[in-house]
C-alpha cells in the first residue's frame, strides 16, 4: 500500500479515572473507508476524539500521531466530524441555514450571501426535501434523521478530506439508519473522502467499509481487509461478535411464529 | 386463552398547536403465554401503546380487557391487586430506578407495595429473583448505579417479575445493550418466559430482535397498527409499507465486505 495518510505508534489515552487506548498503533490510508468496530469502554471513541483534537484538556496522551501532510489537519476544515446525538454538532438556537453556512464561510473564505447558497447547495445534496424552507428552520423542529442529515452537511461544508462518523447512526431507528448510511456511502465516494467509521454494529461496518479494526478494553484486538475479517476472522471475541449478530435469517430463540 | 384485549384504542397529542394522533384505532390481542412484538419506526406510537396499557396515561377512546377484567374501570383496591399482574421494563434502567437506592430495595419494592410475601421471608424472596435473573445474591447490598448495562437490566426483569405477573411489557428494552450482553438477556427472557408462563409486549425498532423472541408481530405506522400476523409470515412477506421497509432496512451482515453491498433504503420521508 502507499505510505499512510495518518501513522499511529503505541498511543495510550487516559482520562482522570481510566485508561481508554493502550499501546495502539494503526495506519490509516488516504481514501480508505476505515471501520472502527467495538462495544462500550473499547477505546473507539477515544481515538475518534484524538485523531479530531476533541480530548478533554485532563486527558493523559502518550506515544506518536503523525499525518503525511506533516500538520494535524484541522476540525471543521480539513476534518469533518459527525456525532451520534445531534445536540453535540447542532447549536440550537441557531437556524439551519446559518450553522451550515458558518463552515463555508470561515474555512472556503466565502461571502455570506456565497455560503448561504452553498449551504442550500449541500441541504439538498443530503436530500433534505424542500431545502430553502429548512434554511430558516431550527433543529428542534426537524425530525432526529432530518437532524442527521443537517449535521453531516455541516460537517463536509468545507469540502473536508477526511469525515469521522462516531456512532453517527445509532440513536436512529433501522429504516432511517439504512438511508443515513446510504447518504453516507454515496457522500464519501463522491467526494473520494477519507472515512473513518466508529460502530459497535460490525453489520453495519460490513456493508461501509474496506477495512475494519475491532478493538475491545482499549486496544487493537484484530484488523484487516472488511472481507478477511467477516469470512476469516482471527480473534475468538471477533468471532463472537459475528456469531452475536442478530438478523433475519438467524435462527430464532423461539420456535418461530408458532403459537405456544 | 386470551389474556389482554385492547379495542380500537386512541390517544392524541396537541404538540405545538397540531394536533398528533399517537395511537388511533389499534386493536389486538395477547395469549397466555405468548410475545407479541410491536415494531415501528420512531414516533410510530409504540411507546405511546406501552404507557397507555400500563395505566401510565390514559386513552381517549377504546377498550382494554385484562385477565378477564375491564382494566380501564378498575379502582381502588381492585385496580392494586391488578396492577401487579402487568410490570414492566424499560430502556432507560438509571431513569426508572431510584439511583442511590440498593439491588435489594429496588427489588423489594414491589412486594413491599403489592405484600406479595410475607415481611421475613422478603430477604430470602429477593435473593432467590437474583439467582432467577443469573446475579448472585451478594448484588442486594450493592448500589443500582455501580452495576454495568447489563446487570441493571437483569435488576429490571428480577423487579418485573418480583409479583408473578402475567404480562411484562418491555419497552426497548434491550436496545441500549451491547450484542453479546443482549443476547444474553433476551435468552434469559425466554427462558424465564417457559418457567413462568408469562406473556411478552415487546416493542422494538429492531425487527431482527422482535423475530428472535416474538410468536407474532405487529407493526406500527403513523399511530396505526397496519399488520398482524404471525413472526416469519410478516418477515417472509410483509403486506403493508411500512413492514416493508422495516424488513428491508434489517441489515444483513455481509461476510464478503461492501462489494456485495445492498442497502435497502426508501425515500426520506418529509416532516417539517
Amino acid at each position: 500500500m502507499n505510505n499512510p495518510l495518518c501513522r499511529i505508534t503505541d498511543l495510550s489515552v487516559g482520562y482522570r479515572d481510566r485508561t481508554a487506548l493502550t499501546g495502539l498503533s494503526l495506519d490509516i490510508f488516504s481514501g480508505e473507508r476505515l471501520a472502527i468496530v467495538g462495544e462500550s469502554g473499547s477505546g473507539k471513541s477515544t481515538l475518534a476524539r484524538t485523531l479530531a483534537g476533541l480530548l478533554p484538556d485532563d486527558a493523559v496522551f502518550a506515544g506518536d500521531i503523525r499525518w503525511s501532510s506533516g500538520q494535524t489537519p484541522s476540525l471543521g476544515r480539513d476534518l469533518g466530524f459527525v456525532f451520534q446525538d445531534t445536540s453535540a454538532s447542532l447549536n440550537p438556537v441557531l437556524k439551519i441555514g446559518e450553522q451550515v453556512a458558518e463552515g463555508a464561510k470561515r474555512h472556503l473564505r466565502m461571502t455570506w450571501q456565497a455560503a448561504y447558497a452553498h449551504a442550500r447547495n449541500l441541504l439538498e445534496h443530503v436530500r433534505i426535501p424542500n431545502p430553502e424552507a429548512v434554511m430558516n428552520a431550527y433543529p428542534h423542529q426537524l425530525s432526529g434523521g432530518q437532524r442527521q442529515r443537517v449535521a453531516i452537511a455541516a460537517a463536509i461544508a468545507s469540502r473536508p478530506s477526511i469525515l469521522i462518523a462516531d456512532e453517527a447512526t445509532s440513536a436512529l431507528d433501522t429504516v432511517v439508519q439504512a438511508q443515513i448510511v446510504a447518504l453516507l456511502d454515496t457522500l464519501v465516494s463522491e467526494a473520494a473522502m477519507t472515512m473513518i467509521f466508529i460502530t459497535h454494529d460490525i453489520a453495519l461496518a460490513s456493508h461501509l467499509a474496506d477495512r475494519i479494526a475491532v478493538f475491545k478494553d482499549g486496544r487493537l484486538v484484530e484488523i484487516g481487509p472488511a472481507a478477511d475479517i467477516l469470512s476469516s476472522p482471527k480473534d475468538e471475541y471477533t468471532k463472537s461478535l459475528i456469531e452475536g449478530h442478530y438478523d433475519l435469517a438467524s435462527t430464532p430463540l423461539i420456535s418461530a411464529g408458532r403459537r405456544p | 386463552m386470551t389474556l389482554l384485549s385492547v379495542e380500537n384504542l386512541r390517544r392524541r397529542y396537541v404538540s405545538t398547536g397540531r394536533d398528533i394522533v399517537a395511537v388511533e384505532n389499534a386493536t389486538f390481542s395477547i395469549a397466555a403465554g405468548e410475545t407479541l412484538g410491536i415494531a415501528g419506526a420512531s414516533g410510530s406510537g409504540k411507546s405511546t401503546m406501552a404507557r397507555l396499557l400500563l395505566g401510565l396515561m390514559p386513552p381517549d377512546a377504546g377498550k382494554i380487557t385484562f385477565e378477564g377484567q375491564d382494566w380501564l374501570s378498575l379502582k381502588g383496591k381492585d385496580l392494586r391487586r391488578q396492577r401487579s399482574r402487568m410490570q414492566m421494563v424499560f430502556q432507560d434502567v438509571l431513569g426508572a430506578f431510584h439511583p442511590t437506592a440498593t439491588v435489594g430495595e429496588t427489588i423489594g419494592d414491589p412486594i413491599r407495595v403489592h405484600r406479595t410475601v410475607p415481611k421475613p421471608q422478603r430477604t430470602r424472596e429477593i435473593a432467590r429473583l437474583l439467582e432467577r435473573v443469573g446475579l448472585s445474591s451478594d448484588f442486594a447490598g450493592r448500589p443500582v448505579y455501580e452495576l454495568s448495562g447489563g446487570q441493571r437490566q437483569r435488576v429490571a426483569i428480577a423487579r418485573a417479575i418480583a409479583t408473578r405477573p402475567s404480562l411484562v411489557v418491555l419497552d426497548e428494552a434491550v436496545s441500549a445493550l451491547d450484542v453479546q450482553v443482549r443476547n444474553r438477556i433476551l435468552e434469559l427472557l425466554v427462558e424465564l418466559q417457559r418457567e413462568e408462563n408469562m406473556s411478552y409486549l415487546f416493542i422494538s425498532h429492531d425487527l431482527a430482535v422482535l423475530r428472535a423472541v416474538s410468536h407474532r408481530l405487529a407493526i406500527m405506522d403513523a399511530g396505526r397498527i397496519v399488520e398482524t400476523g404471525h413472526t416469519s409470515d410478516i418477515i417472509e412477506q410483509p403486506q403493508s409499507a411500512a413492514g416493508r421497509a422495516l424488513v428491508a432496512a434489517t441489515l444483513r451482515l455481509m461476510p464478503g465486505g461492501r462489494q456485495t453491498n445492498t442497502i435497502q433504503q426508501s425515500e426520506p420521508t418529509y416532516d417539517i
